[in-house]
């Protein structure tokens, strides 16, 4: 296999350790036909601009052929694209295009469950021994795995549905239009193995797999993180690793961390099934320190956070198209994080309905900019999702998760530049109030302003690139004096960064112990000034409200430059 | 032994210092010196020496760890004392504490395999030993001890020295050996004949006393000028896992050191405590004159028929005697009140009353912001007073609700008078050091005294 492939080494196994990823919803980003539907050939004439950001990664949330009632989740067909979409081909033009500019790309698949529309369950119910007559779990009554939660309890009843068709009952974990595979049957793992193998033959770069924890059910369990479902995952890595590598596997597995760390499997041998777990508690941890304006719940749950393998890495975010609901991952006994949102209506509010991350924090430069740095320095790789760089709002007349999926504003003309379409004919309205009007808020207006938010967040993500602190470092949290300021160093070998928050609206002081670092010279990332040298005394900063500082300390020599 | 020339300059030395108590004229009247602990004739030689002083016509014993070396050292300017004598040869002396080599010297007897000399021991529990050069650093300034971090550990020099065990010691060993999560551990301590001269301590990195986030939490609230449990800075949380971590560890004391029972008597010697306090007090500062017959009813409504379990307390108890880690609340500081006599300050006492100091910590730290920044309201037509006992109230439920405290009413009763004895206190306090501050505890006792009975 080439090293080289496109416009990618592929000798960098690591890769995803420091990669920045850019989540993009194909239907909402660009429309090249005008049809009103964002499409693959559009979001190729966008990748300039996803290269001039600084992407290195795209990830595609479902772009198959599917019923829609699942946002795409629901899957009628792993190996082909939606016609509203494109064609395979223009998935191919567009892969290829992403990798000449060196961009990856992951696209997601759903293992636990397809739509009831896929041809494996229409065979399924109506020829129960023919191939597919075992791809599904089938009862004849709707008493086993009783132990499993109800995720979806305002939509469902039960696991269990009943189909007319076989005259016997069909388990689904989620909507009962999704019934889940039988990954008992090995024809279900060779038919998903094949699927992975189409697109990996076409050159994409990894898979976020969605909804892991919950493949195979156990009678008298809660039927998650059970063992076998571990050691498919490791089949599957074993799998793509030999034929396949560098490419990457992404679990989405809405646990506890210390839950999640078993999805990176074994730490003797740097992991052995996912590379990359999203983490999710550090996201409300963020808007909880923020709003508490104290620094312990970013450093408690950093705290419990487990080191991953050697060779694996966090995914986090700030939003995404499908939040956490707190309740599948809170556990009362070893987290106070419940307690706290229960009491304020507020947060529960922010975190139960899909908001974007300007309109909660009140469209406030300085908190989106504290937001976006915390998320580029924390431990983890960054996951950006589409429209948040130039802080775009959302539309919650359109309910459950349409509000946060409108079209992507790039122009201030019509339909926001999205598509040339008759507006009516746009499958989501763009966002046309006065603050968050496609007006106000668009790409254009934004490349042109260089004190705006969209060149803000360009410029911080070009440093985290220079830096493999933020990608492959250690993290210590400092602590200090002040709670409401959290600082932590990041570490790889000599490159150490520095970075301190304020996440209280006043100015702070903070005293940090440094002494180890003596001598050493901090100098600020944005501007690159350099701030006074370390000694043994604390290091005093002070920061502006909402302000934070990335520093990188220079050791003594290198800190004296040519001139002297 | 000890030679004379230093002494003027010791007691001049002794008199700038921050954890000096005394400020009128000092008198070195001895000084003990201990064996060398590295030698004398190296630089720098070290050792500690106790010095008693006079203080005017009061004697005090201080702790002052000191070094000698043969040069003058520019650096270390901020801790020199004066010249000395010593074997005929001229030494410059130094306070160990602001030498850096010093320290090392000082702590090298929490190494594994060290030999302190006879006349000092460094005990460690078990699992504690500091590496060989382990780089130290000198924490900032502190009201009464110096303390030096090294490693993991904090070492904390006491300064004022009493003979007998010192109770923080005493306290934590008990409690560290028991495992207890909510205190940070100790790890050693260094003694000489009667005397305790440093305690070694995890030293709690991520750790912000309680006064300061407490404080975070009041700021937010002003500035949004709503109902506490409405405030994005809301404590609750954290003063009911406060209350929680409180029990934790009054119950632990309980288990592990002496308790009693105070009948009738003992109650009535303690309501005559009361009593002589509040006189104390109201000869002094007049301001407290108006209240005090509340608060003798109120010491009076204490039923001397209902027994009172007592125990080993905190004594000191306040928002400033707590850490949040980022493995939840630590209560550090068992000394008792540093300014009493060792035996009030292991005197056995109501939980009740750590509670009371607690409670009253609350209400100082709420009203502490508007009294620092002399502004009294940003919106005049916010009452920002109201805002703030609202936090208060809500934030002294939660203590108590996570402390479980039991609503009976001869313990709302002891409760409220440990409270306004520690609010007549706090007024003479105030008196003395920040006038500007008397009005917190004067309007606390207003409402204790004020308001109708139960909380």
């Amino acid at each position: 296999m080439a090293v080289t492939e496109g416009g990618l080494d592929r000798s960098d196994a690591d890769w995803f350790k420091s990669a920045v990823f850019y989540e993009v919803l194909i239907r909402s980003f660009r429309d090249s036909s005008g049809d009103g539907v964002g499409d693959l050939k559009g979001l190729t004439e966008k990748l300039d601009y996803l290269e001039w950001l600084g992407v290195d990664c795209v990830w595609l949330p479902p772009f198959f052929p599917s019923p829609l009632k699942d946002g795409g989740y629901d899957v009628a067909d792993y190996t082909a694209v939606a016609p509203d979409i494109g064609t395979i081909d223009d998935f191919q033009l567009f892969l290829d295009a992403a990798h000449a500019r060196g961009i990856r790309v992951i696209i997601d698949v759903v293992m636990n469950h397809t739509s009831d529309q896929h041809p494996w369950f229409q065979a399924s119910r109506s020829d129960p021994d023919g191939p597919y007559g075992d791809f599904y779990v089938w009862s004849e009554t709707d008493t086993r795995y009783a132990d499993v939660c109800n995720i979806f309890v305002d939509t469902e009843t039960s696991n269990w549905t009943w189909d007319p068709v076989r005259q016997q009952y069909f388990w689904h974990r989620f909507y009962s239009h999704q019934p889940d595979l039988n990954f008992e049957n090995p024809a279900v793992h060779d038919a998903m193995l094949s699927a992975l193998d189409f697109w990996l033959d076409r050159g994409v770069d990894g898979f976020r797999l969605d909804a892991v924890p919950y493949l195979y059910e156990e009678e008298g369990t809660s039927s998650e993180n059970l063992a076998r479902t571990h050691q498919f995952l490791k089949k599957v890595r074993a799998h793509v690793d030999a034929a396949y590598p560098g490419r990457v596997l992404l679990a989405e597995a809405n646990q506890w961390p210390a839950d999640v760390v078993d999805y990176f499997g074994d730490p003797a041998v740097g992991g052995d099934e996912c590379h990359m777990c999203f983490h999710f508690p550090v996201m409300p941890r963020i808007f909880m320190s923020v709003r508490r304006e104290s620094r312990y719940p970013i450093s408690e749950i950093l705290e419990q956070t487990p080191t991953v393998p050697e060779h694996c890495q966090w995914g986090i975010f700030l939003r995404n198209h499908d939040e956490l609901t707190l309740e599948m991952v809170t556990d009362e006994d070893r987290d106070y994080m419940w307690n706290e949102y229960a009491t304020d209506p507020r947060m529960k509010a922010n975190i139960g309905i899909r908001r974007r991350l300007a309109p909660l924090l009140d469209n406030d430069t300085n908190q989106m900019e504290l937001f976006t740095a915390l998320l580029l320095s924390l431990p983890g790789s960054p996951v950006l999702y589409y429209g948040d760089e130039i802080g775009m709002g959302d539309n919650i007349w359109l309910g459950d998760r349409d509000g946060v999926r409108t079209p992507m504003q790039w122009t201030p003309d019509r339909n926001a530049g999205f598509s040339a379409a008759t507006p009516g004919r746009l499958s989501l309205p763009v966002i046309m109030d006065p603050v968050f009007g496609f007006q106000a808020i668009n790409v254009e207006a934004q490349q042109a302003s260089s004190s705006s938010l969209l060149q803000w967040t360009r410029r911080m993500i070009y440093v985290r690139k220079q830096h493999t602190a933020f990608g492959r470092g250690s993290f210590l949290d400092l602590g200090g004096s002040n709670p409401s300021v959290l600082s932590y160093l990041r570490e790889d070998g000599d490159d150490v960064m520095l970075c301190v928050n304020n996440l209280s609206r006043f100015p702070q002081p903070v005293e940090l112990d440094l002494h180890q670092f003596t001598g050493r010279r901090p100098v600020e990332m944005l501007g690159g000034v350099e701030f006074p040298s370390i000694g043994e005394l604390p290091y005093l900063l002070t920061l502006a409200g909402y302000g934070f500082y990335w520093f990188r300390l220079l050791d003594a020599g290198s800190a004296r430059g040519a001139s002297e | 032994m000890s030679t004379s020339t230093e002494r003027p300059e010791l007691a001049a030395y002794l008199a700038r210092q921050r954890w000096f108590a005394g400020s009128q004229q000092i008198t070195v009247t001895g000084v003990q010196p201990l064996a060398w602990l590295s030698d004398p004739s190296s630089d720098p030689g070290v050792r500690f020496e106790i010095v008693s002083v006079l203080c005017g016509a009061d004697p005090a014993v201080y702790n002052v760890p000191l070094s000698y070396r043969s040069e003058p050292r520019e650096d270390l300017s901020y801790g020199f004392i004066g010249a000395a004598i010593v074997d005929d040869r001229t030494r410059y002396v130094y306070d160990a504490l602001h030498d850096p080599e010093a320290r090392a010297v000082l702590l090298s007897g929490f190494e594994d395999g060290a030999q302190p000399p006879d006349d000092i021991r460094f005990d460690r529990l078990p699992g504690f030993a500091l590496e060989p050069g382990v780089d130290n650093v000198l924490l900032g300034a502190e009201q009464s001890n110096t303390s030096v971090v090294a490693g993991d550990a904090l070492v904390k020099f006491f300064r004022r020295l009493a003979p007998g065990v010192n109770p923080d010691i005493e306290v934590q060993e008990a409690l560290t050996l028991a495992g207890s999560d909510e205190i940070s551990p100790l790890l050693g301590s260094i003694r000489s004949g009667d005397f305790d001269l440093a305690m070694a301590g995890l030293f709690q990195r991520s750790a912000t006393d309680g006064w300061d986030t407490a404080r975070a939490s009041v700021r937010a609230l002003r500035d949004d000028a709503v109902r506490a449990r409405e405030a994005g800075g809301d404590f609750a949380g954290e003063a009911e896992r406060l209350g929680a971590a409180t029990l934790a560890v009054h119950s632990r004391m309980r288990e592990l050191l002496p308790t009693a029972v105070w009948g009738r008597e003992d109650l009535e010697a303690l309501v005559a405590r009361l009593n002589r306090r509040l006189d104390e007090v109201v000869a002094a500062h007049p301001e407290v004159a108006d209240y005090a017959d509340g608060a003798r009813a109120a010491y009076d409504r204490i039923d001397r028929s209902v027994p009172v379990a007592v125990q080993r307390i905190h004594g000191d108890f306040h928002l400033g005697q707590t850490l949040r880690t980022t493995a939840g609340w630590k209560i550090i500081d068992f000394e008792g009140e540093p300014s009493q006599p060792l035996e009030d300050r292991i005197r056995l006492d109501s939980p009740l009353r750590d509670l009371a100091g607690m409670l009253r910590s609350l209400d100082y730290v709420a009203h502490s912001i508007p009294a620092l920044t002399g502004v009294i309201s940003l919106d005049p037509s916010v009452d920002e007073a109201a805002l703030a006992d609202d936090w208060v109230r809500r934030n002294q439920i939660a203590f108590l609700f996570g402390y479980g405290f039991d609503r009976a009413e001869p313990m709302v009763t002891l409760l409220r008078a440990y409270e306004i004895d520690k609010a007549v206190y706090e007024v003479a306090y105030e008196a003395d050091h920040r006038p500007d501050w008397m009005g917190i505890p004067l309007r606390a006792l207003k409402g204790l005294i004020g308001a109708p009975e139960g909380r």
